[in-house]
């Protein structure tokens, strides 16, 4: 069982290895939400040139930035609260995992060595790691990123893709377009007073 | 401490948007069990399709390249001087209005739009279907509909299910079942790039009046 927390941090670390995403969106209206992946494994969530919030810090500022929607704050503050949690779980999991190591390295310069009491403690600790690391990446993580992704999409809907953000709720002018066939040059309404 | 409702909203099974997207020409993701890119408001027309293919099976073949970056740059007739991209608006979509969610200060609130940006919904979209069956495969890739966390609770003391289920024998069952995992394997939390890439990457070449896709075309 020893070997449990060697290899709950292999796997970690392995699965967080680095897949950041390499496309980032150029042509987005002021205040709009766009996501991007973190070389974290989690997601950002960006607005211009400003990231508002990301995984790696339990999505604080989310629930700040889309306050003035109703349905996208209350997503925003599920899943501030499930990032919190998911922080918490890897900070006990990180504690307990490096408990069980000091345990296991003084157990072996104890006269208890090869006690399967204390193998069983060792292991105890692993599971319980195990255990925390496993709610955090099969439970909290996707349901704060998806909390996260209905936030977003519900204050682009009311506010972020119209041009405007909620500090600062003006529309730009809106661009009256006539749909054109593919090769004509579209006509806008400011076309049309030229 | 967390109120044990909290955590008993978490266990019915992974996480599933309600969010229905709207029918305005934008690109989405959505979490569905696993992060999933939704086309759903979106009509493709073939050179679309064959844009973004070109783009997805380029990345395919060269999985180290970085510049992604197709030829999109703000144009001066569409972006602000702020250089963010200016929202166009249909006269012939009058159907979608402002969502009516936003509570905001009605003496600081500007007069909100009345149409909804982007897409007029045009008929004679011939490749529709073949586009949904591509993001599909894409959306495939991040999908983990093999995990059901969910268990049938009903007539068992939530309580009692926590203190002497959940706790001593569900938790470590999992665990267990991680170790026997191997190396690397996805965890529903795990991203896959592509799929936000495809999303962002569509929604800037529908904003860009000199590609397939743009919204000025109609889907056609």
């Amino acid at each position: 069982m020893r070997h449990a927390l060697v290899f709950v941090f292999t796997t970690n670390a392995i699965m967080a290895n680095g897949c950041s995403s390499r496309y980032v969106p150029t042509l987005t209206a002021r205040g709009e939400l766009t996501v991007q992946v973190s070389p974290y494994r989690g997601l950002e969530f960006w607005a211009g040139r400003k990231r508002i919030a990301q995984t790696a810090t339990g999505y604080r500022g989310l629930s700040d930035y889309v306050y003035c929607v109703p349905l996208a704050s209350a997503h925003a503050r599920k899943a501030e609260t499930l990032g919190k949690t998911a922080l918490a779980f890897s900070a006990l999991a990180a504690v307990s995992a490096m408990v069980g190591v000091v345990h296991s390295v003084v157990g072996l310069t104890s006269p208890q060595v090869g006690d399967p009491q204390m193998e069983r403690l060792y292991g105890l600790y692993g599971a319980f790691s195990v255990g925390l690391l496993t709610t955090r990446d099969w439970v909290l993580v996707p349901h704060g990123m998806g909390n996260a992704l209905d936030a977003a999409n519900y204050y682009n809907d009311a506010v972020g893709s119209f041009g405007a953000t909620c500090k600062d709720p003006s529309y730009p002018p809106p661009v009256l377009v006539t749909p054109n066939e593919p090769n004509e040059k579209a006509r806008t309404v400011k076309d049309e007073k030229e | 401490m967390l109120p044990i409702t909290f955590f008993l909203h978490l266990l019915p099974g992974c996480y599933r948007s309600e969010y229905t997207p709207l029918r305005d020409g934008r690109a989405r993701l959505v979490w569905r069990g696993g992060l999933e890119a939704d086309f759903s408001g979106v009509l493709i027309s073939q050179p679309c399709m064959q844009e973004l293919s070109a783009w997805s099976e380029g990345r395919s073949r060269n999985s180290t390249n970085k510049g992604l970056t197709p030829q999109i740059s703000c144009l001066e007739t569409q972006c602000t001087e702020e250089g963010f991209w200016s929202p166009r608006y249909f006269s012939n979509f009058e159907s979608l209005t402002l969502n009516k969610m936003i509570d905001v200060d009605e003496k600081n609130r500007a007069l909100a739009p009345r149409f909804s940006p982007l897409f007029p919904l045009l008929s004679g979209v011939t490749s529709q279907e073949e586009f949904e069956a591509w993001v599909r495969k894409i959306n495939a890739k991040s999908s983990w509909d093999i995990w059901v966390w969910g268990f049938n609770i009903i007539g068992i003391p939530i309580g009692a299910f926590l203190q002497f289920i959940y706790t001593p024998l569900v938790l470590p069952a999992v665990a267990a079942w991680q170790l026997s995992l191997p190396p690397g394997a996805a965890s529903p939390g795990t991203i896959h790039p592509q799929v936000i890439e495809l999303v962002n990457l569509y929604n800037d070449l529908a904003r860009n009046p000199r590609s397939a896709c743009a919204y000025e075309y109609g889907g056609r």
